[in-house]
């Protein structure tokens, strides 16, 4: 039979038992949807991840030098723009900057105003802050020179203080024992960071008196060019420090690889993806016996069908070959429908995630091809079965 | 000559028993024959013909069709030559009760090969040839005995083969359609077809040109005067 006619035939015999044809169907629709919308959901969760760790997003190649001063109670600075300047003399490094770390974060206590229970907001010192301000303005570096005791506070924080006191840019607020003036407000970046925290309350650095040493925990952050081997430079830039570095005498330098801790984590989330993606591959499995189930059931009913159509001159590989397409064009359509209801799902979680969900093209031609193959895989062994019956036994 | 059978042995083996269904059968039917098969239900007619028709070659002897021989051929080899030189007409019908009517005599021209919109016009004129022109669409459960066994004839037809097998085609009707179909037959073999009809009915029998008798897996009368 031409191959035309074999695959109208295989598929008005779909038709024919529409019921069946769709409850066989739905094994695989779901199979295919569940490995669809994990993969979606875990590539945009990898993606958000890559953003974050690498700083600069646009996934440049970062690092971070961290200094381990030996005597925490010293207020020397970890890293002057010597240091910054060396670190830009390596061959391979494209920037260099000092960061305060998260050390610069501490919880405070504040008093909302009307009730006198404190609620308890995450505080962070900066030199300046100008990032999404929505009302009033930052906090700018002559604010720290001069140490005004400004602060900008977030949304969130914005919106309980404004229950209690009549406006919020202007009002003073109470940090730590001293009063500060809010000057502005912004909004928080969002997203799900794995690193830090971000703060609620920015106020300048020297206005803010921090019992913990500023030394401790600062580090230095290297973006390096993209040709970089990135162990390499930043063990060079931790060598040129522990040479001349401003505190080289004062502590110790320790490089962290950013390339590492990012791959280590993509590490742990490609073996959870794998591990779910396993047991959704389970589910497609039994799907695929419930398609080989139903087509021996098919070729049963219809041994009858078959010994007519061999008598009129169908080969054995016609009979094979119209089984076998039955199979797996239930299945191939059903994987289709799979990726469709898998990414719609992946879209409908998504907005409840913190994070957009990922769509790649190779997720569609992975469908594709996965359940057509189970398709052919599960249906061979009940089309080759069809042609093993004596023909003289099923026509009388 | 279209069919030679010389020496035609077949046994069956049913357990630990063997039954010699065809013993030493020679026969010769020419283009264009009218020949009729008859004797009593368990002489051995069926097995004969299921041999003459290409769907059994387990057998013993020579069977030349054309010229060729058939015991060799492997089973695609063999479906080729089904679909190509033979007609089946059965006893029930055998149509397909999930296809059209159109659809059912297609078969033979699909399996040819064709595509179906080529079919079309080839399965009308078969329908109108039985009488039932019109009866693309239905299906098989929608008509009488006898029209389902004049789509069968026309499904036997409609790819011109050599020669057309009927095994008991009135075994299944009542006088009357019997008598409509055996019409179709003698029609077919004006139109130069060579037919084959096995039959207990001796009625049925006789509208034949020869009359081949078979009792115990032997031929004992081949019909041929002279």
């Amino acid at each position: 039979m031409r191959t035309s006619e074999l695959f109208r035939s295989a598929f008005e015999s779909l038709m024919r038992n529409r019921r069946r044809s769709l409850l066989s169907m739905l094994g695989i629709v779901i199979g295919i949807a569940a490995v669809v919308m994990i993969l979606s959901i875990s590539a945009g969760f990898q993606q958000n991840l890559n953003q974050t760790l690498t700083r600069g997003g646009s996934g440049k190649q970062t690092g971070t030098i961290y200094f381990n001063a030996k005597d925490t109670s010293s207020k020397l600075p970890s890293f002057t723009e010597a240091d910054v300047s060396l670190a830009k003399a390596v061959p391979g490094v494209a920037k260099a900057k000092i960061q305060s770390w998260a050390g610069n974060q501490q919880d405070v206590k504040v008093a909302m105003g009307g009730t006198s229970k404190r609620q308890s907001w995450v505080l962070e010192t900066v030199t300046h802050y100008n990032k999404r301000i929505t009302r009033g303005r930052g906090l700018t570096a002559a604010d720290n020179d001069l140490r005004h005791r400004y602060a900008v506070v977030s949304t969130g924080f914005a919106t309980r203080w404004a229950k209690h006191h009549n406006q919020v840019v202007g009002s003073t607020v109470n940090l730590a024992g001293f009063n500060y003036q809010i000057v502005g407000v912004f909004r928080p970046a969002g997203g799900v960071n794995l690193f830090t925290n971000e703060a609620a309350i920015y106020v300048p650095k020297n206005a803010y008196a921090i019992g913990t040493a500023a030394t401790s925990g600062n580090a230095l952050n290297l973006t390096l060019t993209s040709s970089a081997n990135s162990k390499r430079v930043l063990n060079q830039v931790a060598k040129a420090l522990r040479k001349q570095g401003s505190a080289k005498n004062r502590g110790s330098y320790e490089v962290q690889d950013n390339a590492k801790a990012l791959a280590a984590v993509g590490k742990i989330l490609k073996g959870i993806t794998t591990f779910i993606g396993a047991i959704a591959g389970i589910s497609l499995f039994i799907a695929g016996i419930g398609v080989m189930n139903m087509t021996y059931i098919s070729v049963a009913e219809r041994m009858p069908e078959i010994g007519i159509r061999r008598a009129l001159g169908a080969k054995p590989r016609d009979i094979t070959n119209q089984f076998l397409l039955e199979g797996t064009m239930l299945t191939a359509f059903g994987g289709l429908i799979g990726y469709l209801v898998g990414s719609l799902l992946a879209v409908v979680v998504g907005h409840f995630l913190p994070f957009p969900v990922h769509f790649e093209g190779s997720a569609f031609w992975l469908a594709f091809l996965v359940s057509t193959a189970i398709g052919l895989l599960f249906s061979v062994g009940p089309a080759r079965s069809a042609t093993k019956k004596n023909l003289l036994e099923l026509l009388r | 000559m279209l069919i030679n059978l010389q020496h035609i042995n077949k046994v069956y083996q049913q357990g630990d028993r063997q039954f010699h269904v065809l013993k030493d059968i020679n026969l010769q039917i020419a283009q264009g024959e009218y020949v009729s098969i008859m004797g009593s239900s368990g002489a051995g007619k069926t097995t004969l013909i299921d041999v003459i028709g290409f769907l059994d070659r387990d057998f013993a002897g020579s069977y030349e069709f054309n010229g060729q021989p058939v015991r060799q051929m492997g089973e695609n080899q063999a479906a080729a030559l089904r679909n190509r030189h033979v007609g089946f007409v059965f006893q029930n019908f055998k149509l397909i009760p999930t296809l059209s009517i159109g659809e059912n005599i297609e078969l033979p021209l699909l399996y040819a090969g064709k595509r179906r919109k080529a079919c079309r016009p080839l399965v009308e004129e078969a329908l109108a040839a039985v009488g039932l022109a019109g009866s693309f669409r239905k299906f098989p459960n929608q008509l009488s005995g006898g029209q389902q066994q004049r789509v069968a004839i026309a499904r036997a037809i409609v790819n011109q083969p050599d020669f057309i097998i009927a095994d008991e085609p009135t075994g299944a009707l009542d006088s009357a359609t019997t008598k409509e179909i055996m019409a179709i037959f003698t029609r077919l073999h004006q139109q130069g077809k060579t037919l084959l009809i096995v039959t207990h009915d001796p009625k049925v029998g006789a509208q034949a040109e020869r009359m081949v008798r078979v009792a115990d897996g032997r031929v004992v009368d081949e019909g041929r005067e002279g």
